[in-house]
């Protein structure tokens, strides 16, 4: 993504345990004109995808709480292959613990469950700003 | 015949007489003797006494052996000749200083005897001692007594130990904080015989009342009727018991921990009774707090945990009803049903948020704020909260009153203190919210001893309601717990209250009694620094106003404009950050850790315009206040975009005093979405003006 970025030029990977929650937020994404959204169950899948098809993707949407590996074991995991991949980590905490963990261990962005429409549209904007500067 | 027998007669008589003469000069005899002879038939009889006799002539006479035993030197001059004199010369040489109390033991064993002449304490062999004492007798003889007294020294040094001992034991007993009383089961009734200090003060009865009563009499008095009972139970089987009883005197409690001791003599015969009064009424306290955070901290954490489950169910809701309303034709019944269900969620989603509100108790680092002010700011929004009905003070000291704080925090507690006080006066009463700096002594013991040293505020309100039971107070802070009717409230206002007190680091006190309304009081630690915010001057004089220590994110694409408001506001002494797009903006706000008071945004912006922009900036800083500005009119014909009905909005060119007025108004309204309310309060959503002036 150059200068000029926009929302619906995200290529979206969801990962997320739950489906309902999963299709709730791939409809979000819908909802705010990002077509390209790929969906992995857990981690594995996750770098799975991301090691044979990572021209389809340009930002991962990520769920904390996931059984077998957490977001920041993926997260970890990604960063060895790819440093830069943009990485929004969805958490059901909102302790200050939870954030600074989620900060050091190199998401770009967080947001917190529940959330609305436009908070997730904020954050998406902030990443596309970031990703753009 | 006759004749003889006379005879016979005689002679008997003769012998009888004969016989009483001897047996009277034997008893004269003994008489003369008689206490020379009884000294000696003593010393048989008493190997630890020494006696030594001298004639008239003061020459040594005689010794009996424990006296050589005492007095070794009297061997080696009995070949010369020992007189008197040189005899009392060696006493005096060996005499020893004696103190008063063995002074006072030998007088006590002297005493039946005769005056003397001569008394003295010798020394001999090792650390023992002697006594002596000298007689004259009644043939002019001169004897010396000797007794070892060094038992007796030993004795009365060991009973002057005891005596001490014993006194020193009683002034502890006195001056103990524990109520001790002791009686004696072996009278009648079992008569109180000892009762310290402590115990007058516990049942507030002179000493004169207690000693001397019976125990019932006693404990009558301990305004506990079966406390008394069981201890009186007790007292009569002659059982040890130890219980613990509380004692209400007045408003407060007391309580006590009584250990009852039978003692008993050598032959296990009840000898006394001791009863041992210890208050522990502090520890009652701290358990009870410390039960009640406990209590809390656990329901916080069911809370959380609930909260935290349902949030992620009512966004799903929310998503799909979403989805649903996107499919379905505007105005058609379904969507209304739809919008109710969203208007639910939403509902649910703030009682959620409440929830949280109350479970998260993070003490961060917060700005200096002066109570005073931020209390007297809140006046304004408490006022039509409470009904005409209740008359409302405020008082405020006229110094500042700095604490480490949010304002809106303390705003919140007021108004969720206001709303419970309203519903505790239905018919109306007074209220009364106090700010003052409080002593040492004013503080509730759920503050720790070694906290205390440091300066406090308190932040109290007062009304004259119903009142609490002690069942209402044990609870009144747990979530969801309300006397309110169904529908009035959630009974998570003050479960909220204690969340936010919990985070400025404060402690909450509850004062209350059935009709004798309630106080609830907030004590936070002062702080030594100033307020980090500030106004100074007042919007009367716009020129000189300082608005030091609040934030204004400006977002605006004309970079001349941008700078030229950034500077405005500057002046004012605000903190500005400065962004050229929505995106920017929002990317700023994220890496700006303090609170944004503030955000002015253009309305025409490219890719996301000023009314995206305040909607998505709000979803993540819900206090942050907007004010839009634009060259084109407010929803005039020419604007592209429509602005929110309440929105306030500025016309550029940018009047430096229009701004300052505005930004100072947006400041000063306060934010009150956290009140624990079902129903609408309309005075709750009041504006200070619609739309602003363009």
């Amino acid at each position: 993504m150059g200068n000029g970025a926009e929302l619906k030029d995200l290529k979206v990977l969801l990962v997320e345990d739950q489906s309902e929650a999963r299709a709730m937020m791939r409809n979000m994404l819908a909802e705010l004109g990002i077509t390209q959204i790929f969906e992995a169950p857990d981690g594995k899948e996750a770098l799975q995808f991301i090691d044979s098809a990572y021209e389809f993707i340009n930002i991962i949407m990520c769920d904390w709480n996931m059984p077998s590996m957490n977001g920041v074991e993926l997260l970890r995991q990604l960063r060895t292959v790819d440093p830069d991949m943009p990485f929004l980590m969805v958490t059901g905490r909102g302790d200050l613990e939870s954030i600074v963990e989620a900060k050091t261990s190199g998401v770009t962005g967080y947001i917190k469950k529940p959330f609305s429409a436009a908070q997730l549209e904020a954050k998406l904007r902030i990443i596309v700003h970031r990703i753009a500067a | 015949m006759k004749d003889y027998a006379w005879l016979a007669l005689g002679f008997e008589t003769v012998l009888l007489v004969v016989a009483g003469v001897a047996l009277y000069f034997l008893w004269r005899q003994k008489n003369k003797w008689g206490r020379v002879s009884d000294l000696f038939e003593d010393s048989m009889g008493m190997p630890g006494r020494g006696l030594v006799f001298f004639d008239a002539e003061e020459k040594f006479l005689k010794a009996n052996r424990q006296a050589y035993e005492f007095l070794p030197f009297i061997h080696k001059e009995q070949g010369d000749i020992l007189t008197l004199d040189s005899f009392l010369n060696y006493l005096y040489d060996h005499a020893i200083e004696y103190d008063e109390s063995l002074k006072n033991a030998i007088d006590k064993t002297a005493r039946q005897q005769d005056s003397q002449d001569f008394r003295e304490v010798i020394e001999w062999g090792e650390g023992s001692i002697c006594h002596v004492e000298a007689k004259k007798t009644e043939g002019k003889r001169v004897v010396f007594v000797l007794d070892d007294i060094s038992d007796l020294r030993e004795h009365e040094q060991q009973f002057l130990r005891l005596n001490r001992y014993s006194h020193e034991l009683t002034q502890a007993i006195e001056a103990a904080a524990t109520g001790i009383i002791i009686s004696d089961p072996k009278t009648e009734n079992n008569p109180v015989i000892f009762a310290n200090d402590a115990f007058c003060k516990l049942v507030e009865m002179p000493r004169r009342e207690i000693v001397g009563n019976d125990w019932a009499f006693v404990l009558d008095a301990l305004d506990n009727h079966d406390a008394a009972q069981s201890l009186f139970q007790a007292i009569k089987e002659g059982e040890a018991t130890d219980i613990e009883v509380a004692i209400s005197r007045e408003a407060s409690p007391r309580w006590f921990s009584v250990k009852l001791t039978p003692v008993k003599d050598s032959a296990e015969r009840l000898d006394l009774f001791i009863g041992i009064f210890t208050e522990t009424t502090e520890q009652k306290l701290r358990e009870a707090e410390a039960f009640q955070g406990q209590k809390l901290e656990a329901l916080g954490q069911l809370a959380a945990g609930v909260a935290h489950d349902f949030n992620n169910v009512l966004s799903i809701i929310d998503g799909y009803v979403r989805l649903a309303s996107n499919e379905i034709e505007e105005g058609s019944k379904v969507s209304d049903y739809l919008e109710h269900t969203r208007v639910a969620t939403k509902r649910a989603a703030s009682l959620t948020q409440r929830m949280l509100m109350f479970s998260r108790h993070k003490i961060v680092t917060q700005d200096v704020i002066d109570l005073c002010e931020v209390v007297r700011e809140q006046e304004t929004l408490l006022r039509p909260l409470l009904d005409a009905s209740i008359r409302f003070t405020m008082r405020t000291p006229p110094r500042q009153v700095c604490i480490e704080g949010a304002p809106d925090k303390v705003g919140q507690i007021l108004m969720n203190f206001a709303v419970n006080a309203r519903d505790a006066m239905p018919d109306g009463g007074a209220f009364m919210v106090e700010v003052k700096e409080v002593e040492k002594e004013e503080l509730p013991s759920s503050i720790p001893e070694e906290e205390k040293e440091n300066r406090f505020a308190c932040l109290s309100v007062t009304d004259t309601g119903m009142g609490m039971d002690k069942e209402t107070l044990n609870r009144v802070f747990d979530p969801f717990f309300t006397t309110k009717e169904q529908g009035k409230g959630t009974g998570l206002g003050l479960s909220m209250v204690y969340g936010l007190v919990k985070e400025i680091g404060g402690t909450i006190d509850v004062q209350s009694a059935p009709g004798r309304g309630t106080t609830m009081a907030v004590y936070i630690l002062m702080s030594d620094k100033e307020p980090s915010r500030q106004v100074a001057g007042n919007v009367e004089d716009i020129k000189n106003l300082q608005l030091n220590g609040y934030t204004v994110l400006v977002a605006e694409d004309e970079p001349d404009l941008r700078m030229l408001v950034g500077g405005m506001l500057e002046k004012l002494g605000m903190t500005v950050i400065e962004a050229s797009n929505g995106n920017e903006a929002l990317a700023k706000q994220e890496d700006f850790e303090g609170k944004i008071d503030i955000l002015l945004t253009d309305v025409v912006m490219p890719e996301l315009n000023g009314v995206k922009l305040a909607e998505l900036f709000q979803s993540l800083r819900e206090e942050t206040k907007i004010i839009f500005m634009s060259g084109y009119p407010a929803n005039g014909k020419m604007a592209r975009v429509e602005l929110p009905e309440d929105a306030y909005f500025m016309a550029k060119p940018l009047e430096y005093e229009s701004l300052a007025r505005l930004v100072y108004q947006r400041l000063r309204e306060n934010d009150n979405s956290n009140i624990d309310e079902e129903r609408e309060v309309a005075s709750a959503h009041w504006q200070t003006g619609g739309p602003a002036e363009q």
